[in-house]
């Protein structure tokens, strides 16, 4: 799945919150989305997603604009936040809907989801299961990050993976992501603050300051030195 | 100096509730109604005796008054559980701040009494007593004890209100079994006309106006009990409510909950967040009690006082509170995770739908668990009580959840309601009105024929019924171009 992003714009009140006159992401392309914080991140991502509307501008996801079809939906897999958790709900409920969203019988769901087996909190395949409400925040995002990956999307979109996860889990992420790639043929756009993992994973960086891209850039032997360079004279 | 500070924080809070707000919308629709209402309790209160039957003997308006006071507190009560905001939720912010907590529980109590609970009820007192106790044979220092006496009964329904609150949130079968005590005894009063609370009321507020002043002591007492249970109640609930880690549930087998049509699915998960969530739970529950034993308590007597409009909140309410009260918020409940479901491959049309199904349900469910009451007490009214179940499954549904398209304040649905109000303002119950009017207007037109109204009634719900699928898809439209601005909202914390 192939993302096009012409002349994108939002604004809150006078101030530009996001200005992106273009951007595109091949298919099966990873993009590590790096920024200060309020550059903007978050907010391309909803836009992306369509959880916001954008003042000017539009996103196409493989040629549909996202903010007048829904088709696309079908296609992408994304975690943001706890905002997209179902938290009155098991770990093993929330997965059952979420399959069930994209219709996937109960044993497609379960295969799908053995993958993911050593990535989520152990709780989460025991037969008495907290709600993910009295999860921890790490299992929590871990919960999330399933639930947006175990649907094999075209399209993944995600809000710092890596933040709150002990060490261990960041590996396993990566690991997961990577055979989502190569399985899949996945796009990935990923926000992140940890350059090392982004530039690990991520083939392309772009970077956002003030709402703009200010670098977009092939990732490199030099872009993590680069990209601490740019933070040391910025932040 | 921090009473000051928390006095500005509170102004500020106050002044700064209306930005955004179309001023003029409040002006033109608020002001009226708050004049007309101002007026009827002044004029009430001046013109009693010419308004009221009241017998020429004995204590002439002053005992008629005097006869239905307890009643009448106990009714306020009622209104302020419903309405009044617990002080608790102005004192949240404070809490990781270096104060005292017995100082900003203090000051809140104190503050929490500048409510329009206690003022609107002054409308009709004070005019009251001026001319018919201040004026009668009494003398002065007995009119101001009974003066005093009201004053005294404000302060304790205020204070009762929040020790009733906590006790919801931490107590809730204990709450639970106690109001179904409370209303139990006045429908039994009522029912074999014993009138104890009548004649406790009279006993109470007739011996000072006759002189006893000493009545006023275990009055006053009480109230400061009440207050001082209150604030230590308060100091000992402050902490974020979190449902215990510890707590762990047995998962549901997927293929029994999610296997099911889209829609099917999105009305499990309506359901799984009714009951998991506690302060959804409580409207449950709280729809549930007002549909029965409320119910009771007014057909118990519905002979005296039984006009158009009371029949007409019989039916809405009989079967439609859980739509009233809950209807409005349905996808302001979704707050926490509104973008997830946004963001995933849902139908808004089929969310409309589910919704619309779970409100209807709620019609069917509460029609039902009242019908007994239909059949023991009124069965002269059975036939409102059916043709105010489609009413309320067609019109009133529907009317509410096009009302919760148009909500977009952030409702945390996992903390109690004492904790939060979040949502709620006073348009939402300022709806019932157009919503009972129809309805009203057909039962008062068609006095002669009730049978002709209700017909209508029905037909109304029923045409409306009909009419789901093109409903959803025009609330579905709705839905579609103000998501943005409802998931703006839902992110946004409100307290």
């Amino acid at each position: 799945m192939n993302v096009k992003v012409f002349h994108l714009v939002k604004r809150y009140g006078q101030h530009f919150a996001l200005h992106v006159s273009e951007l595109r992401i091949a298919t099966g392309e990873a993009l590590g989305l790096v920024g200060n914080n309020g550059a903007g991140k978050t907010t391309f991502l909803r836009l992306i997603l369509d959880l916001i509307r954008p003042d000017d501008g539009h996103v196409l996801v493989d040629g549909q604009n996202v903010a007048k079809e829904t088709a696309w939906k079908a296609h992408v897999g994304s975690y943001l936040d706890e905002s997209f958790l179902l938290d009155f709900l098991t770990p093993d409920e929330y997965f059952h809907f979420v399959g069930g969203v994209y219709e996937m019988s109960a044993a497609q769901i379960e295969a799908a989801l053995a993958r993911y087996r050593t990535f989520l909190p152990e709780q989460a395949f025991s037969r008495i299961q907290p709600y993910i409400r009295d999860l921890s925040t790490g299992n929590k995002k871990k919960v999330g990050l399933v639930a947006a990956m175990f649907t094999e999307p075209h399209l993944l979109v995600l809000d710092e993976p890596f933040a709150n996860l002990d060490p261990g889990s960041q590996i396993r992420l990566k690991t997961l992501l990577q055979h989502l790639r190569q399985e899949h043929g996945t796009t990935m756009l990923i926000s992140s603050h940890d350059l090392g993992h982004v530039t690990d994973f991520c083939e392309r960086i772009t970077l956002l300051d003030d709402g703009q891209i200010a670098r977009d850039m092939t990732t490199s032997d030099a872009t993590l030195r680069e990209l601490k360079h740019y933070f040391a004279a910025t932040g | 100096m921090i009473y000051v500070a928390l006095l500005r924080n509170q102004w500020r809070s106050f002044v700064r509730s209306f930005q955004g707000k179309r001023l003029w919308l409040i002006g033109l629709g608020l002001f009226p109604l708050a004049l007309y209402v101002s007026l009827v309790l002044v004029v009430l209160g001046l013109f009693f005796d010419k308004i009221v039957w009241v017998p020429k003997e004995d204590l002439g308006s002053v005992g008629v008054l005097n006869a239905h006071l307890l009643t009448l507190f106990s009714g306020m009560l009622v209104l302020r559980f419903f309405f009044q905001r617990p002080p608790r939720m102005e004192i949240h912010p404070y809490l990781h701040l270096p104060l005292k907590r017995t100082q900003l529980v203090q000051y809140f109590q104190a503050a929490s009494l500048v409510s329009l609970h206690n003022v609107y009820p002054l409308l009709f007192f004070v005019p009251f007593w001026a001319r018919y106790v201040l004026g009668g044979p009494w003398g002065s220092v007995t009119a101001w004890a009974w003066l005093t006496s009201l004053f005294v009964c404000l302060l304790l329904s205020h204070y009762l209100n929040t020790l009733i609150r906590i006790a919801l949130d931490r107590y809730a079968k204990v709450f639970l079994i106690v109001a179904t005590a409370f209303l139990g005894f006045q429908l039994i009063d009522q029912m074999l006309g014993a009138n104890l609370v009548k004649q406790a009321s009279s006993l109470l507020f007739d011996s000072l106006v006759r002189g006893d002043l000493l009545l006023l002591l275990p009055l006053i007492l009480l109230t400061l009990g009440a207050l001082v249970v209150s604030s230590q109640a308060l100091l000992h609930n402050l902490h974020t409510e979190r449902v215990a880690a510890t707590q762990r549930q047995r998962a549901l087998p997927g293929v029994l909950t999610f296997g099911r049509s889209p829609i099917g699915n999105l009305i499990v998960l309506e359901m799984m967040m009714m009951w998991r969530n506690k302060r959804t739970k409580q409207y449950v529950l709280i729809s549930i009690g007002v549909s029965t034993a409320y119910t009771a308590l007014l057909l118990s007597d519905y002979n005296a006082i039984f006009g158009n409009v009371m029949a007409a909140a019989v039916g809405l309410f009989a079967s439609g509170v859980f739509a009233l009260n809950y209807g409005q918020l349905m996808f302001a409940w979704e707050s926490r995770y509104f973008d997830g479901l946004l963001a995933r491959k849902i139908q808004l049309q089929h969310m409309v739908l589910a919704k619309f199904m779970v409100l209807m349900g709620s019609c069917l469910g509460l029609f039902v668990l009242s019908l007994p009451l239909f059949f023991w007490l009124a069965p002269n009214l059975l036939m409102l009580h059916v043709a105010f179940l489609f009413y309320n499954a067609g019109v009133t549904s529907i009317l509410m959840l096009a009302l919760a398209v148009f909500n977009r304040k952030r409702v945390n649905s996992a903390e109690g309601s004492f904790f939060n109000y979040q949502g709620f303002s006073l348009m939402h119950w300022l709806w019932i009105i157009p919503t009972i009017l129809p309805p009203a207007l057909l039962l008062f037109f068609l006095e002669a024929t009730p049978e002709t109204a209700m017909s209508f009634i029905a037909m109304l719900g029923l045409i409306s019924m009909l009419l789901i699928w093109p409903w959803s898809l025009v609330l579905s439209r709705f839905l579609t171009r103000r998501k943005y601005l409802m998931a703006a909202g839902f992110r946004s914390v409100e307290r």
